[in-house]
């Protein structure tokens, strides 16, 4: 388990709109509890939660399937549909590479890529900032 | 060719893309004030009034701060003339079959078996053992897991057991054969499995090759969510309908 961090999160969060406009979010806060990622917008006034299955493991790293995203914001809760999309997530206290991927995912950091049934792309990457 | 979400080349990219990103002003309007955390890749011009920093195709930000995702919560538009349903009707394969197909079976206009959380399809209760070995899987519920239970997810054919195959993003063309249910009317589609799944490993473990779903005396593998994949037989795995039993990833076959 991972403590509370006491330092800013470093997640990094891209949201392509499906006209090509991109918005990129410094900073996300990413929890993971089960098998649900967690991850709050830097003036914390939005929370994604991404929950996943079909987790199994490629070498070090946990791979899951999202299937349901639910966007809490502004007082209101809504689902956004999802086409598909992938988290791995490195549980372990050491880098280990991505599949097929010259690209390492440092200790207890997580790559969120999302694709909405509305055409939106998501991806986080960062560190976990709790799980649990 | 089968389309597959190549997540691994598609992880690469997003890595890859995430450090380069062009940063550009915050935007005015609604985005956190909080630090100036958010970015664009929009041009912004400092000079020009706030409502001309935007086309107004593009969806306004959140105006109390927090995600975008406009488009995804937005209402749906609002519906076409209902038109009749399509029927659903079995496509053979778009690439040639190494099997040939059985003969003087012309293809039913079934329709699809539901996506649901069963398994087995019509042999559904009937699987009952002996269970056949798996020589490779280490021991334990969830071993070949790492010990961690898996679950399927809903959206994707077969739960994400064979492949990230997504629902919605499936099509006859997609088609590696398929299984008919002549009693109940049910077609059950199959799919060239992706290497790196737990499907993939499965079959590794076993030695089997998998072929399109059609044939007689072939080896059925039902998996998840009535998902179905055929192999050639073996010395390991005879001719049948087998479920696959995620917790000791091993085959059952049907009685």
């Amino acid at each position: 388990m991972l403590a509370q961090g006491v330092a800013a999160a470093e997640g990094v969060t891209r949201v392509q709109q499906s006209d090509g406009s991109v918005q990129v979010y410094d900073h996300t806060n990413i929890q993971l509890t089960g098998d649900t990622l967690r991850l709050r917008s830097p003036d914390r006034k939005g929370v994604l939660y991404v929950e996943s299955g079909a987790c199994s493991f490629v070498g070090s790293l946990q791979r899951c399937l999202p299937f349901m995203t639910t966007l809490h914001q502004h007082g209101e809760t809504h689902q956004i549909a999802l086409e598909h999309g992938a988290v791995y997530m490195n549980l372990t206290d050491s880098a280990h590479h991505m599949p097929h991927s010259s690209q390492r995912l440092e200790p207890h950091a997580v790559l969120v890529l999302l694709h909405t049934a509305r055409g939106t792309f998501v991806s986080v990457k960062g560190t976990m900032d709790a799980a649990k | 060719m089968m389309h597959r979400i190549s997540l691994g080349a598609c992880a690469l990219a997003v890595a890859i893309a995430l450090p380069s990103l062009t940063v550009a002003a915050p935007r005015s309007g609604g985005y956190p004030a909080a630090g100036g955390a958010v970015r664009t890749t929009e041009p912004v011009f400092r000079a020009a009034p706030p409502a001309a920093a935007a086309p107004q195709a593009r969806p306004a930000p959140p105006a109390g701060g927090g995600f975008n995702f406009n488009r995804d919560i937005a209402p749906p538009a609002r519906p076409a003339p209902a038109a009749p349903p399509p029927v659903a009707r079995f496509a053979p394969p778009a690439r040639p079959a190494p099997v040939a197909p059985q003969p003087n079976r012309p293809a039913p206009a079934y329709r699809r078996a539901p996506n649901t959380n069963a398994s087995g399809g019509q042999y559904q209760g009937r699987f009952i053992g002996p269970i056949v070995r798996n020589p490779h899987a280490p021991g334990g519920t969830w071993g070949w897991n790492h010990g961690v239970a898996w679950r399927p997810a809903p959206v994707y054919w077969g739960g994400g057991f064979w492949g990230a195959f997504a629902l919605a993003a499936l099509s006859d063309a997609l088609l590696f054969g398929s299984v008919i249910d002549d009693q109940d009317q049910l077609i059950y589609p199959s799919y060239q499995i992706q290497p790196d799944t737990p499907g993939w490993d499965l079959l590794q473990d076993y030695e089997l090759q998998q072929t399109p779903c059609g044939p007689p005396n072939l080896v059925v593998i039902w998996g998840p969510d009535n998902s179905v994949i055929c192999a050639v037989p073996n010395d390991q795995v005879g001719p049948g309908n087998y479920q696959v039993d995620p917790s000791t990833f091993t085959l059952v076959p049907a009685q």
